[in-house]
């Protein structure tokens, strides 16, 4: 057909340079006209644009519940309800570079929150003990279910296999929040995907974010989280609602 | 293994591009001590590397066999991994030609197969499990292939639907097209950075998208679940044309500061 496509059709390299905008008008043009009346190419295009689609969403939420985000823009504009999600984010910023004597003054610390459950390691065990990195993280989920947080620390600070990262994120930063050191809870639960987190870990590590925000001061962004997990359904939501109930809001 | 990378194609570049935005700006920040915050288009990266993992896994023969969602959830975690490891500077691209990076991530993509393949070997099939959960995943492409393929019904078909759709809000536009055409979770819907609702404000938009498409059709003697062949790419084309004439284009290019 052209330049950017393998015999007749439309080839993955072109749908994916189309989804990101990278195309030319008229290759692009050409590769849209192809996929109308080739049903294999169409669904090529289709499953490509939804993929980044879904991308894009997980993204946000992302962004909105716990990553890290951008550099303040040092105001703090009330924004309409509908659109509180893309606030949290700023509101997340604002919070993490506000001075100190810029915070709220009164923040009681929520309850303490519950010690995670065991994860659940079905038919992971032997690769997990493949390499030495992963028998440390083994190991280091046994001491943090024994409540020996600082060997847990230990022996979790270490990144691990691609399987249990997210794991070794999880419990370390629990481990942390138990060892009173609320900055370095924070900064490891923020670089763990909440999406890629089973329940109950991903609800339980967001509500142990929520606490390592308010014991580390920063009011603004426990808040937000907090009303992100009021939202949800479950237990860590029924806390999430009675701590809001509890602490007031700004 | 995987099927080769077209030589003009430009996503390579792009997304090596964009990592190496993204580790030069971590590194920027570790040097000055810098605290929690990160480039508020970390996100962008993590999609565009996603999407590049996505399409390196659907590349791939040994990805055969496996469904879309756990190829996205590869893509998904492998693209985090990545990242990190640029932020925190154990994965150096400085100097790497688009050639030696696409390289890289096909080895990540075949190990990342190769160890689902072997968790795989330990998880029920769809071989066994009910007919009616295996139909469900794939019914919907059946309809589209079944559907009205005489070209003249087709194209009056695809011309009442733009008018159907067109009539709709933009957003609920947005959110109708989300669900049907990539079947997204209310909850991906309403996270969408280019929908941001409440998911219950999702399922009601949704819910009165279909009712007024199913009207509009039925008014002009078609049944919207008869969706001929092309309507994904009929109403892409549509769409985009009229997100344009708003100033909010289906597919927004990336703006990085």
């Amino acid at each position: 057909m052209n330049a950017s496509s393998q015999g007749n059709h439309v080839d993955l390299d072109t749908w994916l340079d189309f989804v990101h905008g990278l195309l030319d008008p008229a290759v692009q043009r050409r590769a849209l006209e192809h996929a109308k009346t080739c049903l294999e190419c169409e669904a090529e295009f289709r499953s490509t644009a939804a993929s980044n689609a879904r991308a894009r969403a997980v993204a946000a939420g992302e962004s909105a519940v716990i990553a890290p985000v951008a550099r303040p823009p040092i105001h703090v504009r009330r924004l309409p309800r509908w659109a509180w999600g893309a606030a949290a984010a700023a509101i997340l910023v604002v919070a993490i570079e506000l001075p100190r004597s810029n915070r709220p003054p009164e923040q009681r610390p929520l309850a303490p929150a519950m010690v995670l459950p065991a994860p659940k390691l079905r038919g992971a065990s032997r690769g997990l003990l493949a390499t030495t990195a992963d028998s440390a993280v083994v190991q280091g989920l046994e001491a943090y279910d024994r409540g020996d947080f600082a060997l847990a620390r230990a022996l979790l600070s270490k990144p691990t296999s691609e399987s249990m990262e997210l794991v070794r994120r999880v419990y370390l930063g629990s481990a942390l929040l138990e060892l009173n050191d609320a900055p370095g809870a924070c900064r490891i639960l923020q670089t763990a995907n909440s999406e890629l987190i089973p329940e109950p870990w991903k609800s339980e590590s967001r509500w142990n974010l929520a606490r390592a925000f308010a014991i580390a001061g920063n009011g603004a962004a426990r808040d937000s989280l907090l009303h992100v997990l009021a939202a949800e359904d479950g237990e860590v939501a029924a806390r999430a609602r009675a701590a809001l109930h509890v602490v007031p809001s700004r | 293994m995987t099927t080769p990378i077209r030589a003009d194609a430009k996503w390579p570049a792009h997304v090596l591009g964009l990592c190496l935005r993204l580790a030069a700006v971590r590194r920027a920040d570790r040097s000055a001590a810098s605290t929690a915050a990160m480039p508020a288009w970390r996100g962008e990266v993590w999609v565009a590397l996603r999407d590049a993992m996505v399409r390196l896994l659907r590349g791939s023969r040994l990805a055969t066999g496996v469904c879309v969602d756990d190829l996205e959830d590869l893509a998904s975690a492998k693209a985090l991994e990545l990242i990190l490891r640029a932020e925190q500077g154990e994965w150096v691209l400085e100097g790497r030609s688009t050639a030696e990076f696409v390289g890289y991530l096909a080895a990540v993509v075949r190990n990342a197969l190769a160890d689902h393949g072997k968790r795989a070997a330990r998880m029920v099939s769809d071989d066994d499990l009910p007919e009616e959960v295996v139909e469900s995943r794939t019914g919907m492409q059946d309809k589209a292939a079944a559907g009205a393929d005489e070209p003249a019904m087709a194209r009056e078909f695809l011309a009442g639907l733009r008018e159907c759709v067109a009539s709709l809000q933009p957003r609920a536009r947005r959110v109708w097209f989300y669900r049907v055409f990539y079947d997204m979770t209310t909850r991906d819907i309403a996270l969408h950075p280019q929908v941001v609702l409440q998911a219950p404000h999702v399922d009601v938009i949704l819910q009165r998208a279909r009712d007024s498409i199913r009207s509009c059709m039925q008014l002009k003697g078609f049944e919207p679940q008869d969706l001929p062949g092309g309507a994904f790419a009929h109403l892409w084309e549509c769409l985009q044309s009229l997100a344009e004439a708003a100033g909010d284009p289906l597919a927004p290019e990336v703006e990085i500061k």
